[in-house]
């Protein structure tokens, strides 16, 4: 039997120098497993500290946006444009094995923490940098938005309906995109270092990182020249059969459900699920390519279906007969109702220092031995300072309190 | 087009005693893991991440071929098994074996593939690998080091194991869908294979954070990593509106929920057709006061300094900056916001992105060999520079093209054993 309280990243240390929301996503996953998260912020705190939403009041302590995206972090204050600054944190990287940064390319140059600086005081150690367009090229000293840059690199053309304007979407998924993709380059290297005592530098462009994962679209522009258009729900027909194929609405205000036919067997099953109406048997939809040639007319009959029942009555008549079909879930459903969410036990509480006990998003995914886990949340500004300096530097109560006195920490 | 430089060691498949005995950095991050893939379009890019970061990631097909190479788009849009452009570029680097996982033979087989495995990243039907005495409890006894990866739509157990997912299905069970789209249209998901690729992604984290473990104590273990649960995690601003002050988010095409939900971002269009994805906060004031067009923006003082306030008078600060775009068209506005290296930006097409001078010089979109058609194919890079190199890209297998090397090479098969096998139906 395993010990509880073990974990993946046991013994490994991140000084985390990453702000808004990419890098501490990237940061958020090594922490949930066990790596020890000293998260080193300007004296005025990480610029999502001032982001709503702020129960009853707001103050740098009480977002609920960043608390959720950096519990398990210790919380270090430090003034990096001191000299004395930059040393503590040189010292901290002395003892650490990976550092994560997401500034704009050159400042942390600028520091004196290049990779080659950076491996005189910790020999093997890994580093991470996810510039916005990297250290090279000609954007190189563009700001690098997560929010700008899924329009720059092309999600936000495709999303949306056709014959409409763009409607990209209201949230930064390129952040997610990018800290995931972070934390698996951090992981393999970590892997590595496990295993040769090797550290390394990775460049982690999150422009590149959006574009790579639009890969077979960029194939498609290659190959046959094409430049694609939005689509809504459907699938381009150069791409997959596949309808009914969508959001349909159904019973209750503004209330949809997806559900997604490929194959003749899906539309056999299909039909039964929603008692074979006649519809169903007229010649233009029993077969793929009537269905496909008549999409929009299928689509108004089996709206005209769905509006009648609640989504979870249409996902489970539906998955019942094995059609893919799922509930638009909205936050409200996830968080309160959704059965599957509960069984998982997605949203767990934890207690913060201000603001009591709050919900969390749990860890996505369960390893069976190591599972990750909510200890703590988001630190307030500086919290864990005494933790840092006096544990793991080794500082006296007098030498901190003149840091201080001095404006570095 | 740049070449990327070539890293890969030139004897694939080095074993896993040489690795460890040599004292210095391999070549490839994930070099001598050794990955088992038996995943349909949903997990594909999973094993894709490993398999460029150096790991042998061998792809377990069916005889005839995985049906997911029937997905377009396709080589000059003409379908084939061989030819589909979204199996190349989730397939890169990876090797191919067919095995019928159906008979005994192929079990066997099988259950000699795994002692042999690391990882397997699997997206099994729920109660198939089980039914088939291929459950967790099973592999981990012939290889207590196996990690075993479980993508899936909705986990391992629970209410909704047993429901069948796709990539729509995974967006709108995990709420993303409910976030994007117009008010007065239905909700949509984010182009591509959003589900998917979040599933993916989190996927090779929790199979990398068990390869650690195991390097650490030699034991592998169980990973249930279900879509719904992965997509609900990206939803940002979302989840804390509604755990902090019970507001419930929902779609607001394109305004991004900043600083607030719907205020500070907006889809500008431009004079010829383009569009302006732009930030309330920090529009390029200079450049509009130069052409005279923030004169509005001055009887009110605060507008010009406050970024706070100016979210706050989204309306009049949002007709100014509309009517400035659409004396611009697209490219006029990509060349000035670049050079006053503004957050601002423009709506940029696949061709437009295609065709980067930035990524052009970075040799990001690079050439593979295809032997087969007896030219080279473009393709985006791994996004990730270690070191200074990139790692190499080889395309996706062909259906069993490393039946040879694995099944006579590595397993010892006699020629006449192998025939046996595939006129049998298991290879």
């Amino acid at each position: 039997m395993q010990k509880q309280e073990e974990k993946a990243l046991d013994g490994v240390r991140v000084i985390d120098f990453t702000w808004a929301l990419a890098g501490p996503f990237a940061t958020r996953m090594l922490g949930d497993h066990g790596a020890e998260i000293i998260k080193i912020e300007r004296q005025d705190g990480d610029l999502t500290r001032r982001v709503p939403p702020f129960p009853e009041r707001s103050g740098v302590n009480r977002g609920g946006y960043f608390n959720n995206h950096n519990r398990n972090k210790y919380g270090m204050k430090l003034n990096m444009k001191d000299p004395r600054g930059a040393e503590i944190a040189k010292k901290l990287i002395s003892k650490s094995q990976v550092v994560v940064e997401n500034f704009g390319s050159g400042i942390f140059e600028r520091w004196g923490f290049g990779y080659e600086e950076l491996c005189k005081v910790k020999p093997d150690i890994i580093l991470v940098s996810m510039p916005g367009f990297g250290h090279s090229g000609p954007y190189r000293d563009q700001i690098g938005y997560g929010q700008t840059l899924q329009a720059f690199s092309g999600w936000f053309d495709l999303t949306g309906y056709p014959g409409h304007p763009p409607s990209g979407f209201s949230f930064a998924f390129s952040d997610y995109l990018s800290g995931g993709f972070a934390a698996v380059m951090t992981l393999a290297a970590l892997k590595q270092w496990r295993k040769t005592g090797e550290g390394c530098y990775i460049e982690i462009p999150q422009f590149e990182v959006l574009v790579s994962m639009l890969g077979t679209n960029f194939l498609d522009y290659f190959v046959n020249h094409r430049a694609p258009g939005r689509s809504g729900n459907s699938l381009p027909p150069h791409v997959r059969a596949a309808a009914p194929h969508g959001a349909y609405p159904c019973k209750g205000e503004d209330r949809w459900c997806v559900i997604t036919l490929f194959t003749d067997e899906d539309w056999q099953a299909f039909c039964k699920a929603i008692g074979t109406p006649p519809w169903t048997r007229e010649s233009k939809f029993t077969t793929i390519l009537g269905r496909l040639e008549n999409a929009e007319e299928l689509n108004e009959r089996v709206g005209s279906w769905t509006l009648n029942h609640t989504p979870d009555e249409v996902m489970s008549i539906l998955q019942n007969a094995g059609v893919a079909a799922g509930a638009v879930r909205e936050i409200r459903d996830l968080v309160d109702m959704d059965p599957q969410m509960k069984h998982f036990g997605f949203y767990v509480e934890a207690e913060h220092a201000e603001l009591g006990k709050r919900l969390f998003e749990n860890t996505a995914f369960r390893l069976s031995d190591t599972p990750g886990k909510i200890n703590w949340a988001a630190p307030l500004l500086g919290e864990h300072m005494d933790f840092v300096c006096k544990e793991i530097l080794g500082m006296t109560e007098d030498e901190i309190n003149q840091y201080i006195i001095d404006g570095v920490l | 087009m740049k070449n990327i430089q070539d890293n890969h060691d030139p004897h694939y498949g080095v074993s896993r005693n040489n690795m460890m005995s040599e004292n210095k950095k391999p070549e490839n991050l994930l070099a001598g893991v050794q990955v088992l893939e038996i995943a349909n379009e949903m997990g594909q890019y999973c094993g894709k991440m490993l398999a460029d970061l150096g790991a042998e990631v061998i792809k377990i097909e069916s005889p005839g071929g995985d049906s997911s190479r029937r997905i377009g788009p396709f080589y000059k849009d003409t379908p084939s098994a061989e030819r589909s452009l979204r199996w190349w570029y989730h397939n890169t680097n990876k090797k191919s074996i067919t095995l019928n996982l159906k008979t005994n033979d192929g079990l066997d087989i099988f259950k000699k593939l795994i002692k042999g495995a690391d990882v397997l990243v699997e997206t099994p039907e729920p109660g198939r690998m089980e039914g088939a005495g291929l459950g967790y409890g099973v592999l981990s006894e012939l290889n207590p080091r196996l990690v075993l990866s479980c993508i899936t739509g909705f986990g391992m157990n629970g209410p909704y194991c047993k429901y069948k997912a796709s990539n729509l299905v995974g967006a709108g069970m995990g709420g993303m869908m409910s976030i994007v789209g117009d008010q007065d249209k239905p909700p949509i998901a984010p182009c591509g294979e959003a589900g998917y690729l979040t599933v993916c992604i989190f996927g090779a984290i929790a199979t990398l954070l068990a390869l650690y473990r195991q390097e650490a104590i030699g034991k592998g273990q169980l990973i249930d990593i279900p879509m719904q649960t992965c997509v609900a995690s990206c939803l940002e601003y979302a989840f804390p509106y509604y755990a902090y002050l019970g507001t419930n988010l929902k779609r607001m095409g394109s305004r991004l929920q900043s600083f607030g939900p719907g205020k500070n971002t907006f889809c500008y269009p431009t004079k010829d057709g383009g569009y302006v994805y732009g930030v309330t906060s920090a529009p390029p004031l200079d450049w509009m006061e130069e052409e005279g067009m923030v004169d509005d923006l001055k009887e009110d003082e605060r507008l010009w300094y406050d970024w706070m306030y100016r979210i706050e008078k989204e309306e009049h600060v949002n007709d100014v900056f509309s009517r400035f775009v659409k004396t611009h068209t697209k490219k006029e506005m990509y060349d000035q916001l670049l050079e006053k290296r503004s957050v601002w930006s423009t709506v940029r097409t696949i061709e437009e992105v295609a065709n980067d001078p930035h990524l052009r010089e970075r040799g990001f979109f690079t050439e593979v060999k295809h032997p087969d058609l007896g030219q080279d194919i473009t393709y985006a890079r791994p996004p990730a520079i270690i070191d200074g190199k990139v790692g190499r890209l080889r395309p996706s297998p062909k259906i069993g093209e490393h039946n040879e090397e694995i099944y006579s090479g590595r397993m010892g098969m006699e020629k006449e054993e192998i025939i046996a096998l595939v006129s049998a139906g298991v290879i």
